[in-house]
């Protein structure tokens, strides 16, 4: 029955969740980036691949840096003005803002200089190896700190254990895609099996990540807060961005399987399309996370 | 880039390579880095007057001193240019920007940072600067013409995308991220520069007639740009005290780049066309001299659009010379850090000049009088004092019969002409190393090859072998030869100094008389030749004979 009551949270969610479309596309972008960059990394790292590919793979390293990058630029939009940019870090350690903030800071800045190095006529051997391990560990401590900064306990929505779990998720199903994405730019044949493989932990990631949400609305239809006597009641339209993200994400996954199949590689075209559908289910979802924000006091 | 008739358009149209993107992102770090470009998007508290003039004289004289200090090492120590102009520039713009963002975060130090910040950001945008300059003339003329405009044309896209980044984070990208690409692109390209061409190789000191002969054909051409760089020096100096002028410029400079990019681009895909600096003066003149007369007259809170019309004509002008230092360059084999640390010098010289004038007479000048006629007045006298000079002066030196034109009041000199009666004009000695098979036309040849003795510009002193030419226009055949000559550069897509030359070798002069007649080195005879051989695809100069012979 839809009440007064309804009608205000449901605008209230979807208030809150137009406020903070940066964020949504941080916590989109982000992560994935990050994702990607550590799949590459190992990639880079243990597989069999000629120097002519793997030079051309670390440059188009650029992808799923650029990728962090835009998310990490449109989340400074609610700072208002420079100085707040610096004065955002002073919380480190105390502040989820301010470690999500650095964390991101500090993988981009490390992946940013080892794909400046990846032009460098120098060959590095020591160097660069170990200048990938440290930007892919960095990529992993991002997505740790971006997925526990929605622990806030006064915000009864989100400090659940779903939000961190679907944040990873998530960052597993962008990552995915995007890795392929940047495989199959460089026009190179790849090892299949590890094309397959990212094939694979995007379908895994995608089916956990539509029954943590769900686990996770249904757990919130049993919450309360000062106004509303079901927290869920917010965000009524969460179950649908629930399955058309999930549809999307399937979409995604299954033209690059076909591509693979067809090809025996993700082609260039495919691996796009694939890429921009998974990040735009992942953006869906955020959206609907950002309109459950509900705290104690509402 | 391919030749022999095909376009000039690279394998990667219309994706930008790295030289086309990484000009583009040097003209936006230009743009928010020079004259304070970057301070729009700091708070309002933190651009005063103080601060903004500190700022932007510090960075001005800096950025001059760079340029004079580059062209007089380019002709002492050229050998210097050649290594870490890319480090030169690239980590003084990032140390720079990051002086003015700590000025924002320390106001105890804010003076000390802005000036620091200053002088980092004039001599690092100016190494930029010689280090795209420095590629686009090691390049074919076509493509390094092309890959200039290219860049010039996509800046004002990426530079107004600036402005959709939260102004947060927007002063951070310049040091963090565009200069490092930037940098990165200007390394990548300058691999592929060949540094045996004679622009390189040439020591500057061994040639100094040549070098001094530059200066000479193309003092004037500098004076041009240089009294628009006056015009937009007042105006930049309007925008201490007005931050609406400061941002006009900004955006004219920008939008002054990809309308000359624009339309030179545009032209060239459907007209053959020779353009200079000289001539682009003579056409924006009136504009320019109009807009600075206008500013007493126009509404103090309109002003911001004559500023903003006078920036983009110099902007316009300046792109212009950036390609013609880069044709010098090429076609006298001169150290290109010479040729444009000349020009740059004379142009930031009238900029200072203009700034400081301006900024003086805001200051001096009561308050009940309007310093708009101090900049109208100022403004226009220097443009037409340029254009005076542009003209030609007031030469009276001796010219010959061929530039007198129908209705020109005639003077002969009476004093040569009793000196030197027709019939006691001696002829030319043969030249003893010249091979050519066209006998009676060399002949003929080297007497009229022998070069005039009063100092006339470079395009009179081959006049007996061609026609007077205009403005950079391409030579008028005289004879059968010449003829031919302008044929097969029209085939082959020669530039005019490759055709003088091949009507030179035709003509069967050796490669230090061709060095004599053009003045320039031995070194640049033969790396013209090697460009000619190979877009003819001949491998001695009697081929090109034969295939001049077999023309009909």
């Amino acid at each position: 029955m839809i009440t007064l009551d309804t009608i205000i949270g449901v605008g209230s969610g979807i208030s809150h969740a137009l406020d903070q479309l940066s964020l949504a596309l941080f916590t989109t972008t982000a992560p994935s980036g990050s994702f990607a960059f550590i799949l590459l990394a190992i990639y880079l790292l243990f597989a069999k691949i000629d120097d002519q590919a793997r030079r051309r793979l670390d440059h188009y390293l650029v992808i799923p840096i650029a990728v962090a990058l835009v998310g990490l630029i449109a989340s400074t939009n609610h700072l208002g003005k420079p100085a707040n940019s610096l004065y955002v870090l002073t919380g480190v350690g105390r502040s989820p803002l301010s470690n999500e903030v650095l964390a991101s800071v500090v993988f981009a800045g490390c992946a940013w200089i080892r794909w400046l190095l990846g032009y460098s006529s120098r060959p590095m051997k020591r160097f660069k190896p170990l200048l990938l391990v440290v930007a892919a560990f960095s990529g992993v401590i991002q997505i740790w700190f971006t997925s526990s900064a929605y622990s806030i306990p006064t915000v009864v929505s989100w400090n659940l254990a779903f939000t961190q779990v679907n944040q990873v998720l998530a960052a597993a199903m962008g990552g995915s895609m995007l890795a392929a994405c940047t495989l199959a730019a460089t026009k190179d044949a790849h090892s299949r099996s590890f094309e397959k493989a990212l094939v694979a932990i995007a379908a895994a990631a995608c089916v956990a990540a539509i029954v943590s949400q769900s686990l996770q609305y249904i757990k919130m239809e049993t919450l309360s807060s000062g106004l509303l006597s079901s927290v869920a009641s917010i965000a009524p339209f969460y179950p649908i961005c629930i399955a058309v993200s999930g549809a999307i994400a399937f979409g995604s996954i299954v033209l690059c399987s076909l591509s693979l199949r067809k090809n025996d590689l993700v082609t260039r075209r495919s691996g796009i399309v694939s890429c921009a559908l998974m990040l735009g289910a992942i953006f869906i979802i955020r959206f609907g996370f950002y309109a459950l924000y509900t705290t104690a006091g509402i | 880039m391919a030749n022999n008739g095909t376009s000039p358009l690279p394998k990667s149209w219309p994706i930008p390579n790295e030289a086309v993107l990484g000009y583009a992102l040097y003209l936006v770090i230009n743009a928010t880095s020079l004259w304070g470009g970057v301070f729009p998007f700091f708070p309002a508290d933190f651009h005063t007057e103080q601060t903004t003039f500190a700022f932007e004289i510090t960075q001005s004289i800096s950025f001059l001193a760079a340029f004079l200090a580059t062209a007089i090492g380019a002709y002492r120590y050229p050998q210097f240019l050649r290594r870490s102009l890319i480090v030169a520039g690239g980590v003084p713009l990032s140390v720079g920007a990051f002086c003015l963002i700590a000025a924002l975060y320390l106001p105890v130090f804010k003076m000390a940072f802005v000036v620091a910040g200053g002088i980092l950001l004039g001599v690092g945008g100016a190494g930029f600067s010689f280090a795209w300059q420095r590629y686009f003339a090691a390049e074919e003329p076509e493509a390094g013409n092309f890959y200039l405009l290219s860049g010039a044309l996509i800046a004002p896209v990426i530079f107004f995308c600036l402005y959709v980044v939260p102004i947060a984070v927007r002063v951070y990208l310049v040091p963090l991220i565009m200069v490092p690409l930037c940098g990165l692109c200007a390394v990548l390209s300058t691999r592929r520069i060949d540094f045996s061409q004679s622009q390189f190789e040439d020591v500057p000191r061994e040639h100094p007639r040549v070098y001094l002969r530059v200066i000479q054909d193309h003092w004037r051409s500098a004076l041009a740009v240089g009294a628009l760089g006056f015009a937009s020096g007042m105006v930049r100096a309007g925008a201490i005290s007005d931050i609406s002028m400061g941002d006009a410029t900004n955006i004219a400079s920008m939008i002054g780049t990809g309308v000359a990019a624009g339309l030179m681009l545009g032209l060239w895909m459907h007209r053959t066309y020779a353009i200079d600096s000289e001539r682009v003066f003579l056409v924006l003149f009136p504009i320019a001299a109009i807009c600075l007369l206008a500013f007493p007259l126009v509404p103090a809170n309109h002003l911001f659009v004559m500023a903003g019309i006078v920036y983009m004509i110099f902007t316009f002008a300046f792109t212009v010379m950036l390609l013609q230092c880069a044709q010098i360059s090429r076609d006298r084999g001169v150290n290109q850090g010479f040729v444009f640390g000349f020009f740059g010098s004379i142009v930031y010289t009238f900029q200072n000049v203009g700034f400081i004038f301006g900024y003086a007479s805001h200051m001096a000048l009561p308050v009940s009088v309007d310093d708009s006629f101090a900049t109208a007045l100022a403004g226009t006298f220097v443009l037409a004092l340029a254009l005076y000079f542009v003209r030609g002066g007031a030469r009276t030196n001796d010219v010959s019969a061929s530039v007198f034109r129908p209705d020109d009041v005639e003077f002969r000199a009476m004093k040569s002409a009793a000196q030197n009666p027709p019939e006691s004009r001696k002829d030319a000695e043969p030249d003893e190393t010249s091979t050519s098979a066209v006998k009676p036309a060399r002949k003929n040849a080297e007497i009229q090859e022998k070069p005039d003795q009063q100092s006339l510009p470079l395009e009179r002193s081959v006049e007996p072998l061609l026609d007077e030419p205009s403005h950079g226009d391409a030579p008028k055949a005289r004879d059968r030869i010449s003829l031919r000559c302008k044929e097969l550069q029209e085939r082959y897509r020669l530039t005019n100094r490759e055709t003088e030359i091949m009507e030179a070798i035709v003509r069967g002069n050796s490669v230090a008389r061709i060095a004599e007649i053009f003045f320039i080195s031995e070194n640049t005879v033969r790396t013209h030749s090697k460009h000619i051989y190979r877009k003819l695809d001949v491998h001695r100069r009697q081929d090109i004979i034969n295939m001049i012979d077999k023309m009909c």
